[in-house]
């Protein structure tokens, strides 16, 4: 056997992860026959790869998730964008978010709404329309029952449920109830006007990573003559649906993501 | 579908997999949140990733930044996450956590890092100069840790025999 560079800790492991060049994993080989003590621990090592792998194969496996996919269908709309172009929105809307104290939130801006419009907006949407046209039963629990109604939604919710208070805009709390999201469970808040005109407030969580607490900006949607203010706050999504004005709609979503932050 | 989104699609069963290993340590996180983040903000902050970079190793790179940050915080305030007890997700309930095979126990002994270090090695193939990459630690280090990871796995699951482990430079 000629004189070669002695095989090191480094060599074994880059030959079980073949990270090995041809001519060295050659030298690692022929290095293993005549070193039975280091050729049973690759092999206990090689061992502890493949139980890795039959352990965690499954999950890569698995379906991905259409939310996932949808994320990154993000890419497309941006893709259409010059890249430098984007730089400076990504840029101004930096300054506009330090100037007004929002700093660190744009992040969520263009990457989460294919999210948030299908897992959020639509959902409320039309939990919206189902429940206002619905004259017998637009909630399930009434307000007078209050306490009882957020107890239970915040149970259910397993975070802190606020009912924002509207009176000062003229919208007097109807009730709520508990809805079934995508893939989570929803609440959903019911408001009227003295004309009888209601606006239904939407709370989900849209994550479970424990977050700072980051809010997005409001966005906004219309569908159907139905106005929709969103916006995102650590873990939970909120979106207030209303066939408002944009004025009108977008006073109540502030009343009501004050409240709700504090 | 764009060139980029194909190579990102094709990169989640990996970084699902990644997630759900490093969520089992912390109860109380979806992993495909962790991964859902992961893609967004790989996404909103596309335009700074430099081209003819690697991007698995930067996707991967993001998920464990966020991770890390994630366990700190969960650490900040554990006080308020004991506050909303029992922690689960309303829609999964079968107590996956629970059952943990050999291996699994074995990893959840592992130090953090040398955790990430033979996950990303042995199951998402990258390679020492990725991990390193990802970690943002000499790959010096990641080889030692790497070595480390595996004397301590083969201990817990094959018992531990005099060593003879020759250490790196």
């Amino acid at each position: 056997m000629k004189d070669e560079i002695p095989v090191t800790e480094a060599d074994l492991h880059a030959f079980i992860d073949h990270q090995l060049s041809p001519e060295r994993r050659a030298v690692v080989t022929e290095w293993l026959l005549n070193h039975p003590e280091d050729a049973a621990r690759v092999e206990q090592y090689q061992l502890i790869s493949d139980q890795l792998h039959a352990n965690f194969d499954p999950i890569a496996d698995q379906e991905i998730p259409d939310s996932l996919m949808q994320i990154v269908g993000g890419l497309k709309k941006m893709d259409k964008t010059p890249w430098l172009h984007k730089g400076s929105i990504a840029a101004s809307l930096m300054l506009v978010g330090i100037l007004t104290g929002w700093f660190g939130n744009t992040i969520f801006q263009d990457s989460d709404s294919s999210f948030m419009l299908v897992n959020l907006v639509k959902p409320a949407a039309f939990a919206h329309n189902v429940y206002t046209s619905d004259s017998r039963y637009p909630v399930e629990i009434k307000s007078k029952n209050q306490s009882q109604l957020i107890e239970w939604l915040s149970d259910r919710l397993r975070t802190k449920i606020k009912a924002p208070n509207l009176a000062s805009m003229g919208y007097r709390l109807i009730g709520g109830r508990l809805i079934p999201s995508t893939n989570r469970m929803a609440a959903q808040f019911m408001y009227e006007y003295a004309d009888g005109k209601k606006i239904t407030l939407y709370v989900r969580r849209v994550s479970s990573l424990p977050y700072e607490k980051s809010q997005s900006q409001f966005n906004q949607s219309k569908k159907d003559g139905v106005h929709i203010i969103y916006w995102r706050q650590g873990e939970m999504g909120y979106a207030v649906s209303g066939a408002l004005d944009d004025e009108t709609l977008n006073s109540i979503a502030k009343a009501s993501r004050e409240q709700i932050s504090i | 579908m764009s060139k980029y989104e194909k190579k990102i699609l094709a990169l989640i069963p990996n970084l699902r997999r990644y997630a759900h290993v490093l969520c089992r340590s912390v109860g109380t996180i979806d992993p495909d949140d962790l991964v859902q983040e992961c893609l967004a903000r790989g996404i909103s902050k596309f335009h700074l990733w430099q081209r003819g970079t690697n991007l698995r190793a930067w996707l991967f790179a993001i998920m464990h930044n966020l991770y890390v940050n994630m366990i700190q915080k969960s650490i900040r305030e554990t006080h308020k996450l004991s506050e909303l007890s029992p922690v689960e997700f309303e829609t999964s309930t079968d107590g996956q956590k629970c059952e943990m095979s050999e291996i699994e126990e074995a990893l959840e002994k592992l130090a953090s890092d040398q955790k990430s270090i033979i996950l990303l090695v042995t199951l998402e193939g990258l390679s020492y100069q990725e991990v390193a990459e990802v970690l943002d630690v000499p790959v010096g280090t990641v080889m030692s840790r790497l070595s480390r990871a595996r004397q301590q796995l083969k201990n817990t699951l094959f018992g531990s025999t005099a060593d003879n482990v020759r250490y790196l430079k």
